[in-house]
């Protein structure tokens, strides 16, 4: 099947600091793809130039179509959620589901209600008068209720509380998720989203430094738990990363297989957060 | 189309608010007209109704005289009496004030809308973010701007137009019988107002303001899109700047002319009407000064619409850029 999302040797710079840096990736259909990367590592810019709001150098082509150029009709077929609350506040619920219902042809204002009927907001009430948590609630109805192939999420659940974030990727999955459609997802909680990826884009100063199946991180990393007197052994396999836990040292590794280093302490895979932070050197 | 109109809908409902405000000032001061009339009314009733001794203000034919002693006065070949008391009165006066200074003032504050309107149009969205969502939907940026300059120009426009409208009628409904009936001997003009030639008229010299003033909303709009903070000071003193400068070196005051042109002339237009000069217009209705539509096909309209044209395609390249606010 065709690719939904193709770049290819993509930059972008602000000044000289590089926001993108020849990336170039492929997204099929079906898959929920995790953007991670520290800050300011081009994770908005990334997904911003993807929706058609910036000007960058290379070749981007989202469902068939240069973004830039054509984002109206691209932004048809795909929905946006932001790391900022961006729906305007002067408007009342109902108000902004008529504009949605009048601009947009693949918006289901009964799906819209229905989503919303299982929060506190009432369609009365001001946008201004939502708390942050209500508006980006809001937000995710309009979009889970509108027809789209591709799902663009910058930090949705930025500044949100524990219980909000599990329940917004519960219904991300649930509600909008199937396997003509993708996610594309930035977040620096990735312990948060782990469990619902099937694929991972690790982000460092503009450049991809990873982006992988996370079946195939399973098969790809391991951790082994060494003590002080087999370290050298393990050190010889080339760790990634060495951390302290309890007297012992934390080692992981890329390409080994567990039974070579079973004999020297515990193996395990790592999470995707392990993955991460050895992979951007320690920075988190 | 459909999608225009959707946007100029949703940029009735964000300012409504704000042309309510207006609507009610607007009504406030038909409701000192209506005050000034009774008054103007009541005088009349008393005899103490009286005009104003400068007779180059009144355009008084050579015919007309004014004889003081006796309280009569000979205008427009007819000798009435009550007019002139002792006192020069200043009611006529008065009331030629308020008949000018209702336009005036509704024309400022639909001015000061429209430029207010403009210089905040996309500041606004970009400042709180929500112009985030609005690209998020299937709508092109030519349309969203397009919306914008619409609503700020033949908007504000209309509701002028539809202002004057309502203030012209109100002023014949209040205009007591008899007194509009010594007006008409004396040959004033009132009774014999063509209105739908007036609001033709009217309706042109709209059309004209649409054209010779785009570039300014345009402009504005442009102001609105590019700066990083305070577009409404940046725009403002940019163009008092701009209009210093004109003045210094061509010796001619031509952008502070083409505001104050507008704030005044509907005012001058009624009061030359209805108070100064009549009786040399003659004829079975009094028509403005020729036809307004005549102004349309000229150089100055090509240069506004092909300035406003340029500045509107560089407003859109700026704003497809989206560029952040400090």
């Amino acid at each position: 099947m065709d690719n939904l999302i193709q770049m290819q040797d993509v930059s972008k710079y602000y000044g000289n600091t590089p926001a993108m840096h020849n990336i170039s990736l492929e997204i099929p259909p079906g898959k929920i793809v995790g953007l991670v990367g520290p800050n300011g590592a081009g994770k908005t810019t990334m997904l911003r130039a993807l929706a058609g709001l910036l000007s960058y150098r290379g070749q981007i082509n989202v469902l068939g179509m240069e973004p830039n150029a054509n984002r109206a009709p691209l932004m048809q077929r795909t929905g946006v959620i932001h790391d900022v609350p961006v729906l305007p506040t002067w408007m009342k619920v109902h108000q902004l589901m008529d504009f949605h219902q009048e601009i947009h042809p693949g918006f289901h204002r009964k799906e819209c209600e229905t989503y919303l009927s299982r929060t506190s907001i009432q369609t009365d009430s001001k946008v201004k008068h939502l708390s942050k948590g209500m508006k980006t609630q809001l937000h995710l109805s309009l979009m889970l209720a509108t027809d789209s192939e591709i799902l663009i999420l910058d930090e949705p659940t930025h500044g949100l509380d524990i219980l909000f974030r599990k329940q917004f990727y519960n219904t991300v999955l649930e509600d909008y998720f199937d396997y003509r459609k993708s996610i594309l997802v930035s977040t620096h909680q990735i312990e948060e989203v782990e469990h619902i990826l099937s694929d991972v884009i690790f982000i460092k100063q503009g450049e991809v430094l990873l982006y992988d199946t996370v079946e195939n991180l399973d098969q790809r990393y391991l951790q082994v738990t060494v003590s002080e007197e087999d370290l050298p052994k393990v050190r010889e396999y080339g760790p990634l990363s060495e951390t302290n836990l309890l007297g012992k040292k934390v080692l992981l590794l890329e390409g080994v297989k567990p039974e070579e280093v079973r004999q020297y302490g515990e193996v395990k895979s790592p999470s995707l957060g392990d993955i991460f932070v050895a992979l951007m050197g320690g920075e988190s | 189309m459909k999608t225009l109109w959707t946007l100029l809908k949703r940029e009735y409902l964000e300012w409504r608010t704000v042309l309510l405000i207006v609507g009610v000032l607007f009504v406030l001061l038909l409701a000192l007209t209506g005050y000034g009339m009774y008054k103007f009314a009541e005088e009349y009733e008393h005899g103490n109704l009286g005009i104003s001794g400068d007779h180059n203000e009144l355009q008084l034919s050579p015919r007309d005289s004014v004889r003081n002693d006796s309280g009569e006065m000979e205008f427009g070949g007819k000798t009435l009496k009550t007019f002139i008391t002792e006192e020069p009165g200043t009611v006529l006066d008065i009331w030629s004030h308020i008949i000018r200074g209702i336009p005036v003032g509704i024309n400022f504050l639909l001015i000061l809308l429209a430029v207010f309107y403009l210089a905040d149009a996309t500041y606004k969205e970009r400042s709180n973010n929500s112009t985030y969502y609005y690209r998020s939907l299937p709508v092109p940026d030519i349309q969203v701007l397009s919306s914008k300059l619409i609503f700020g120009t033949v908007g504000i426009l209309l509701l002028s137009m539809f202002f004057a409208v309502i203030l012209v009628s109100y002023l014949h409904l209040i205009f007591p019988g008899d007194v509009n009936q010594v007006l008409e001997q004396s040959g004033y003009a009132l009774s014999r107002l063509d209105l739908g030639h007036y609001y033709f008229q009217w309706a042109g010299f709209h059309l004209l303001q649409l054209c010779w003033l785009l570039p300014f909303a345009v402009y504005f709009l442009f102001v609105s899109t590019t700066v990083k903070g305070r577009p409404l000071l940046t725009g403002v003193g940019i163009l008092l700047l701009a209009a210093i400068l004109w003045k210094y070196l061509f010796g001619q005051a031509g952008i502070e002319n083409l505001f104050t042109v507008n704030f005044g002339i509907l005012g001058d237009v009624l009061r030359a009407q209805w108070v100064q000069s009549p009786s040399e217009l003659g004829g079975d209705s009094v028509r403005l000064f020729g036809s307004l539509y005549q102004y349309l096909p000229t150089l100055r309209t090509v240069i506004s619409l092909a300035i406003a044209a340029g500045g509107f395609w560089g407003t859109l390249a700026l704003y497809r850029r989206n560029i952040e606010v400090s």
